[in-house]
């Protein structure tokens, strides 16, 4: 028993840990944590409510801007098709006029 | 001088005068058991232009057709009877297709099938500034009014395509093997 008492009273004693380790920490404290690029991205929006805020607006320009564009691609297919539609008809008719006049050049 | 430029600013608008679709044949519309309706303006025939293919030559043809054009207007009235319409409602298109700058390129009269159809076209220099067709048949009314510029040689490269049929420009074209 008193081996262990000897032993315990031995490897609780305190030692210095020399100058180097006061150094040390006072060093490690002033050294501001390095800071991950995101964050760092993320915190020049300033509070968390702006940024909130911030995110909040670019979806909805995001949005508009995808229902614009789908507007846009919606139209400019009705429209060709449109197009096709009148040129079809304007042909059509076109075709029977000069049908018309053939014929009626066969006739003489 | 000044009575001079009066003249020419009262004539410059017949000059460049484009057909106006009388509300008469607009009314038509009620009356018709199919309506076709076709408005495109410049802007909506050059974004039309814009979706169509450069690959597909047909398209790519047809591109080159609406590069030149101000606008495009049909209607096409079909009727479930004959007698529908009154033969007259195309008069006030013909009024205005009589003044300058227009003439009349096909006039044809079927009395079997009671057909007429004609053709009027609006020349500028060498190109055709607008064209109008009138078809009025017996259950069947059509006014198509293409304005703007083309030229013979782009319209004669749509013959063949789209149903459209190849103008006479002192080209051989081949005919197209369908009718419509």
């Amino acid at each position: 028993m008193s081996r262990l008492d000897d032993a315990l009273r031995e490897a609780l004693r305190r030692q210095d840990p020399g100058p180097e380790f006061t150094a040390r920490v006072l060093r490690l404290a002033a050294t501001p944590p390095k800071e991950s690029w995101w964050r760092a991205l993320v915190s020049g929006f300033g509070p968390p409510r702006l940024r909130w805020a911030t995110a909040a607006a670019l979806a909805c320009l995001l949005l508009v801007s995808g229902g614009l564009q789908y507007r846009y691609v919606a139209e400019g297919r009705r429209a060709k098709e449109q197009l096709v539609l009148a040129l079809r008809i304007a042909g059509t008719k076109l075709n029977q006029a000069r049908d018309r006049v053939r014929q009626i050049n066969v006739g003489e | 001088m000044k009575y001079a430029l009066l003249l020419l600013a009262s004539i410059g608008p017949l000059l460049a005068q484009d057909v106006k679709l009388p509300a008469s044949i607009e009314k038509l519309a009620n009356k018709a058991s199919e309506v076709v309706d076709v408005s495109l303006d410049g802007q909506m025939l050059r974004l039309a232009g814009r979706f169509l293919s450069n690959k597909d030559p047909d398209e790519a043809r047809v591109r080159n057709v609406v590069n030149g054009l101000r606008g495009i207007y049909v209607r096409s009235f079909e009727f479930e009877k004959e007698g529908e319409y009154e033969p007259s409602s195309l008069e006030e298109i013909r009024s205005q297709l009589r003044g300058p700058g227009w003439s009349r390129l096909v006039g044809v009269i079927s009395k079997k099938g009671g057909e007429h159809t004609e053709v009027y076209m609006k020349l500028d220099d060498d190109h055709i500034g607008g064209v109008v067709i009138l078809s009025a048949e017996p259950k069947q009314l059509t006014v198509v009014d293409i304005m703007g510029t083309i030229s013979l040689d782009d319209l004669s490269a749509l013959g063949g395509h789209f149903g459209i049929p190849d103008v006479e420009t002192g080209k051989e074209h081949k005919q197209p093997a369908t009718k419509e």
